[in-house]
């Protein structure tokens, strides 16, 4: 597993990041034993830096995580979550909440601090109060402690300049937008290294849509975005490659994304992704994936306020 | 199920039970049912229930735990999965143990348990509901999709104030309109606190366990008026709920008797306040299924 810093943090963070949204899902008792086990099998393959956030699975994945991480010691693992999303409508970015959000994140992973804390989906609220309010009692909260570093998080590339042309941030985490098919991310490394920044990547996949599997019911993409998907899928697998090694490899090799956060509650897939992650892209099939992903790149959805989306 | 065709619009009202025991007697295990009460040294089992229930039209009941054990948890959710009327549990479980998330994924393979209680009102330590163990097994609920009852003494309510406000979004239920000293005749402060707590909307309560709080042979029900006014002024019909506290109820009053005492305490309501108060809230708060006879 390769590490690489975190803007002016000082963290080094494995190239891949555990995704624990994975941990937020009803599971049966058998599974949840693989689920917890997903866990241990990161922290042995290197990757040493866990996301989660108490939107997933309403709290389940902190609380699982909990578990997960009893009797492990705590400077074997970087620890991540979020503050102000709670359900897919219910948003509270209010100062009172931020000191309570994150009491009760430490609670449920049973530790004294979070390495990373970030506002959760900015771009569902008026951006103004993340500014104004939320930051700067997350900053607080930071003073005391319990907080190593704090950011934001979200799908539209605006957020992070709306942001950070009115105040500072440690970090930010991006999703959806470093992958072979969208590459939005990149464009804002000059501005965000400008500032000091450090960048995480999350979702290398997008939401299953460059794998071979279904895409879950709420995905966004349009049949032309799933067909041009598919047809990248299916020429991959022709060359006996599994499209979503290239989907990995593609989105840690990039020096400025620090970290590539994905997730799953099967072990396996784990260790597969850190296997991958160390060995090298095949460069031809690469060209050839991303010319048959030219008439979609860069294609994006909405998400949140319109107002706070790109063009 | 009864057509209300008494009030401003037709209602359908199904009335729920939201609090009440059963337990296998034993002096050992109930040592606080003591010579004052000696009325429920004995058995009460679902038979017993459906015998007061039926002839009132309740359709539906919560059972909440009486000791605190994960053996009546169990107990009690093997006699919700017996009996369609049993619509939901109460249930105990180590909220301040290590364990408590293996326990809770364990209890909720049944779908009929919806909260957890704990018997903080025998807590000596008066600093309990602070104590970070018990809030990190209050973290554990809302994942689970699970309620808290908070079981206190009125003087307990200025600490039951800071634990809702400490997880606001976990679902609290207070059972008893936190205990005044109706027996005492002191309102004071707990009708402050009352409404202190009614700001909150994470929380509602349920209006039982009254008589018990007054004495229990010279008790009136206008006695106890002034405290159902308060808990009406701090949470209004939409976040209360009847329950009985039945067996517990019948050292001072007759499950019948109660039920007709809320009754007339709520006639001044609209119809849709009264469905509330009497059912809606419950199986809102609690998630309960409707029965096997509902279903269409």
């Amino acid at each position: 597993m390769l590490y690489r810093e975190l803007g002016r943090t000082g963290l080094s963070l494995p190239v891949i990041g555990f995704g624990a949204s994975s941990l937020g899902q009803e599971f049966r008792s058998i599974d949840l034993n693989e689920a917890m086990r997903s866990v241990h099998v990161a922290l042995d393959c290197g990757i040493n830096f866990i996301d989660t956030s108490p939107f997933y699975g309403r709290g389940m994945s902190e609380v699982l995580l909990g578990v997960a991480l009893r009797g492990v010691p705590r400077n074997r693992y970087l620890l991540g979550t979020k503050l102000g999303r709670y359900t897919s409508t219910h948003f509270d970015f209010s100062a009172r909440r931020v000191v309570e959000s994150v009491d009760t994140s430490l609670l449920r992973m049973g530790v004294e601090h979070l390495d990373i804390c970030l506002c959760h989906d900015i771009e569902f609220v008026d951006m103004s109060q993340i500014v104004e309010e939320t930051l700067p009692a997350l900053r607080q909260v930071q003073q005391q402690g319990k907080v190593r570093f704090v950011g934001v998080s979200g799908y539209p590339m605006k957020m992070f300049r709306y942001v950070l042309d009115r105040t500072t941030l440690d970090v930010v985490l991006s999703y959806n937008h470093y992958t072979l098919q969208n590459t939005m991310f990149a464009d804002l490394a000059p501005y965000l290294k400008q500032k000091g920044v450090g960048m995480m990547n999350a979702a290398p996949f997008s939401a299953r849509l460059l794998t071979t599997g279904p895409l879950p019911a709420w995905h966004k993409a349009t049949p032309e975005v799933r067909a041009t998907a598919r047809r990248a899928a299916e020429h991959c697998q022709a060359q006996g490659v599994d499209i979503a090694q290239l989907a990995v490899q593609f989105s840690v090799r990039n020096p400025d994304m620090t970290t590539c956060v994905t997730g799953t509650a099967n072990p396996a897939r784990v260790k597969q992704w850190a296997e991958w992650s160390d060995q090298p892209i095949d460069e031809k099939l690469l060209a050839e994936v991303q010319e048959i992903l030219k008439p979609i790149h860069n294609w994006h959805y909405t998400e949140g306020r319109p107002e706070n989306n790109d063009p | 199920m009864r057509i209300d065709l008494a009030g401003d619009a037709y209602t359908t009202q199904f009335m729920i039970d939201a609090h009440h025991h059963f337990w296998k007697y034993d002096p050992v295990q109930y040592g606080w049912i003591d010579d004052s009460m000696a009325r429920i040294r004995r058995d009460f089992l679902p038979a017993d229930l459906i015998a007061e229930i039926a002839p009132l039209g309740i359709e539906g009941v919560v059972s909440v735990q009486a000791r605190q054990s994960l053996v009546e948890t169990q107990w009690l959710l093997e006699l919700a999965g017996e009996h369609d009327f049993i619509r939901g549990v109460v249930g105990w479980a180590p909220l301040s143990a290590p364990s408590i998330v293996d326990d809770l994924a364990q209890l909720t393979r049944h779908g009929k348990l919806k909260a957890i209680r704990h018997v903080v009102q025998d807590e000596p330590d008066p600093e309990f509901m602070d104590r970070e163990p018990f809030n990190a097994g209050i973290a554990a609920l809302m994942p689970f999709k699970l309620a808290y009852d908070i079981l206190i003494f009125e003087r307990q309510l200025p600490a039951a104030i800071r634990l809702v406000d400490r997880h606001p979004d976990q679902l609290f239920v207070l059972d008893h309109i936190a205990k005044p000293r109706i027996r005492d005749g002191q309102i004071s402060p707990w009708r402050e606190n009352m409404l202190e707590l009614g700001r909150r909307d994470n929380i509602v309560c349920k209006v039982s366990g009254m008589a018990t709080e007054a004495d229990f042979k010279n008790w009136t029900p206008a006695q106890l008026a002034p405290y159902f006014e308060t808990a009406l002024d701090a949470f209004e019909p939409r976040r209360l709920m009847f329950g009985t506290d039945w067996p517990v109820c019948l050292v001072a009053c007759e499950y019948t008797q109660w039920h007709a005492i809320v009754s007339d305490f709520i006639a001044p309501l609209s119809a849709s306040e009264r469905e509330a108060m009497m059912g809606k809230t419950a199986i809102e708060t609690y998630q309960l299924e409707k029965g096997q006879e509902e279903r269409g």
